[in-house]
C-alpha cells in the first residue's frame, strides 16, 4: 500500500530532515529575539535596518545578513593550531546540539486510522538518558576548540568550560531524579503525557508544580550548560576576549554561534518537556481534543503549544542574560558545589520520603 | 530620586537572608528589565517614545540654533555679494583654511569683491571666528552637519553661495 510507504517516509525521512532545519531556522528567530529584546531592555532599538525586497521586516533579516557575511569572510587558521582538532571542534559542538532534540516530543502520537505517528524523530524508551549522554559530548567541542587553537585565552575558556559543565551536569542530573521519581519513566513522551493529569481537580500536574525546586535547579544548571550569562565564563569577553572561539573565523565561528543557540533551544525544549507540560494544552487532554477537532488539528495545536512554551523559555534565557552580570569563577564553583548540589540532594530526599509519609504508595 | 543601597553590610553584620539567597534580588532585577522592556515596547509605535535611539538617516538630532555647521555666503537684497574681500575672516582663521582672491568691480564706487572665495573644509575646525570677524555679516554658519564625501572637498564661492539646499534661517 502506498500509504504505508508515505507514513514510513514521514517518520523516517521527513522528520529527521525537517526538525534540524527548523532548529537551524529557529536560530534566526532566537538571534532576533536576543538582539531586539536586548535593545528594548536597554532603552534602545536594536538592529532594524536590513531589508528583504525593500521591506524592513523589523530586522528579522539581520541574522541572515550576518550569517552571509560570516560565510564570505576570510577563514583564518593559526599557524600552530592542531588543524585536525581545529576543524573537528565546531562540528563536535554542533552535532550533539542537533542530536539531542531528536528525542524531544513536540506533539502527542498522531493516530490516523491504523497508523500511529509519534511526533518526534526518535521515540526512544531511554529518551532522558539519551539526552544526558549526548549533551555531555557538547563539552568536547568547546574544550577541543579552545585547546587546538594554540592561544592562551582559548585554552582558558576551554578549561573553564570543562570544569563548569562537569560541575553543573551533576546538579542537572540530580535535579532530574525528582522528576523521574514523580513520573516513573525515562521516556519523554510518557513524562509529558502524565503532565496532562490534574492535581486536586484543577491544577495541571506539570513538573514545575510537583517539583518547583527541581525546576529552579534545572533551569540554573541549563543556563550553565548552555554557557549563557550569568554563567558564560568560557567566553567571558571582558576577561579572556572570546574564550574558546577566539581564533575561529568565518563559517567555523558561525557553527559555534549556531550551536550555542541550538543548545539553548534544546535546553528550552527539555525544560518544557519535563517541567512545563511539553505539548500539553492545559485542561485539554489529547482525547478530548481529538474528539472535538479531529486528529490533524489536535497535532497542529499541540505543536503550537509546544512552540509557544519553548519560545517563552528562550525569552527567559534572553531576559536573564540582559539582567544579570557574570559570575566570578570561584562564585560559580561555590554555587555549583555548595548550593546546587546539596539542594538537589535535599530535593531527591524530600521527593522520595514525602510520598511514604503521606502514605501515597 | 534614585535610592542607593550600601554595597557592604553594616559593621559586624551579614547581609539579610533575603539578599544572601540571591533569588529575591534576581527577581527584582528581572522585574526592572521587564518594566523597561514593556514600557519601551508600548511607547515605541507612539509619538513619545522612551527608547533613546535617534535612528539617524530617518531622524536627526535637534540642533541648537547656534550650532556651527557648514559655512554659507550671504547676498544683499539686490543679489550682489555682501563680501567685500577684506580678508578679515582669512586673517582670523586659526586653521588658515580660507583663501580669498580679491578683485575690483568695474565701477570704482562699488569697491572690491572676492573673485575666489574658498574654504578648505577638511581643515576647518568650525570655530566660527570668521563669522565673528566679518564686518559685513557676509558669512554665516548653517545647521548642515552632513559634509561627508569621497574627495577632499574645498568649498568654492558658487557652492558657498548656493541657497538651494539650505535656506537662510
Amino acid at each position: 500500500m502506498w500509504i504505508d510507504y508515505l507514513v514510513w517516509t514521514v517518520q523516517n525521512l521527513l522528520f529527521p530532515v525537517v526538525v534540524p532545519v527548523v532548529l537551524l531556522t529557529g536560530v534566526i528567530l532566537a538571534v532576533w529575539i536576543e538582539r531586539r529584546g536586548a535593545g528594548f531592555i536597554q532603552d534602545r532599538v536594536g538592529p532594524n535596518r536590513v531589508t528583504l525586497f525593500g521591506f524592513r521586516n523589523a530586522g528579522l533579516m539581520q541574522p541572515i545578513a550576518d550569517a552571509l557575511k560570516l560565510l564570505v569572510k576570510e577563514e583564518f587558521i593559526p599557524e600552530k593550531a592542531d588543524r585536525f582538532l581545529f576543524f573537528l571542534a565546531p562540528t563536535l559542538s554542533m552535532i550533539p546540539a542537533l542530536l539531542t532534540f531528536m528525542v524531544i516530543p513536540f506533539g502527542d502520537v498522531l493516530v490516523l486510522g491504523k497508523y500511529r505517528i509519534p511526533l518526534q524523530v526518535a521515540d526512544l524508551n531511554v529518551g532522558l538518558l539519551f539526552i544526558f549522554a549526548i549533551s555531555s559530548l557538547g563539552v568536547y567541542g568547546i574544550v577541543l576548540g579552545g585547546w587546538s587553537a594554540d592561544n592562551k585565552y582559548s585554552i582558558l575558556g576551554g578549561l573553564r568550560s570543562s570544569a563548569q559543565m562537569i560541575s553543573y551536569e551533576i546538579s542537572m542530573g540530580l535535579a532530574i531524579i525528582g522528576i523521574l521519581i514523580v513520573f516513573e519513566s525515562v521516556r519523554l513522551n510518557d513524562i509529558v503525557r502524565m503532565q496532562g493529569d490534574l492535581l486536586f481537580g484543577f491544577l495541571p500536574r506539570w513538573g514545575i508544580v510537583v517539583q518547583p525546586l527541581g525546576f529552579l535547579l534545572f533551569f540554573v544548571a541549563a543556563l550553565a550548560e548552555t554557557n549563557r550569562i550569568p554563567f558564560d565564563l568560557p567566553e567571558a569577553e571582558a576577561e579572556i576576549v572570546a574564550g574558546y572561539h577566539l581564533e575561529y573565523s568565518s563559517f567555523k565561528f558561525s557553527m559555534f554561534f549556531m550551536a550555542e543557540y541550538v543548545n539553548m533551544m534544546v535546553a528550552s525544549g527539555f525544560i518544557v518537556s519535563l517541567f512545563l507540560g511539553g505539548w500539553q494544552i492545559p485542561w485539554l487532554p489529547t482525547e478530548a481534543l481529538v474528539a472535538h477537532v479531529g486528529p490533524i488539528l489536535t497535532a497542529v495545536l499541540q505543536v503550537a503549544a509546544f512552540a509557544v512554551k519553548l519560545w517563552f523559555i528562550m525569552w527567559v534565557f534572553v531576559w536573564v542574560r540582559w539582567t544579570l552580570p557574570r559570575f566570578r569563577y570561584d562564585q560559580l564553583m561555590g554555587l555549583g558545589w555548595r548550593v546546587m548540589l546539596p539542594l538537589a540532594l535535599a530535593n531527591i530526599f524530600v521527593t522520595s520520603v514525602v510520598p511514604f509519609v503521606l502514605g501515597v504508595y | 530620586m534614585i535610592k542607593i543601597k550600601p554595597v557592604s553590610p553594616p559593621e559586624g553584620k551579614r547581609y539579610p537572608i533575603s539578599e544572601r539567597i540571591y533569588l529575591v534580588e534576581i527577581f527584582k532585577g528581572m522585574g526592572l528589565t521587564l518594566k523597561h522592556l514593556v514600557r519601551n515596547l508600548v511607547t515605541y509605535p507612539t509619538k513619545n517614545r522612551t527608547v533613546v535611539t535617534i535612528q539617524y538617516p530617518d531622524e536627526t538630532r535637534e540642533y541648537s540654533p547656534r550650532f556651527r555647521g557648514r559655512h554659507r555666503l550671504k547676498k544683499n537684497p539686490d543679489g550682489s555679494l555682501r563680501c567685500v574681500a577684506c580678508k578679515l575672516c582669512a586673517e582670523n582663521c586659526p586653521s588658515h583654511c580660507i583663501f580669498i582672491e580679491p578683485a575690483a568691480y568695474p565701477d570704482p564706487s562699488m569697491g572690491n569683491y572676492p573673485k575666489r572665495y574658498e574654504i578648505n573644509i577638511t581643515r576647518c575646525i568650525f570655530c566660527g571666528f570668521c563669522v565673528e570677524a566679518c564686518p559685513k555679516g557676509a558669512i554665516e554658519m548653517t545647521e548642515v552637519s552632513e559634509m561627508a564625501g569621497s574627495t577632499r572637498a574645498v568649498f568654492d564661492k558658487d557652492f558657498l553661495l548656493a541657497d538651494g539646499e539650505e535656506p537662510a534661517r
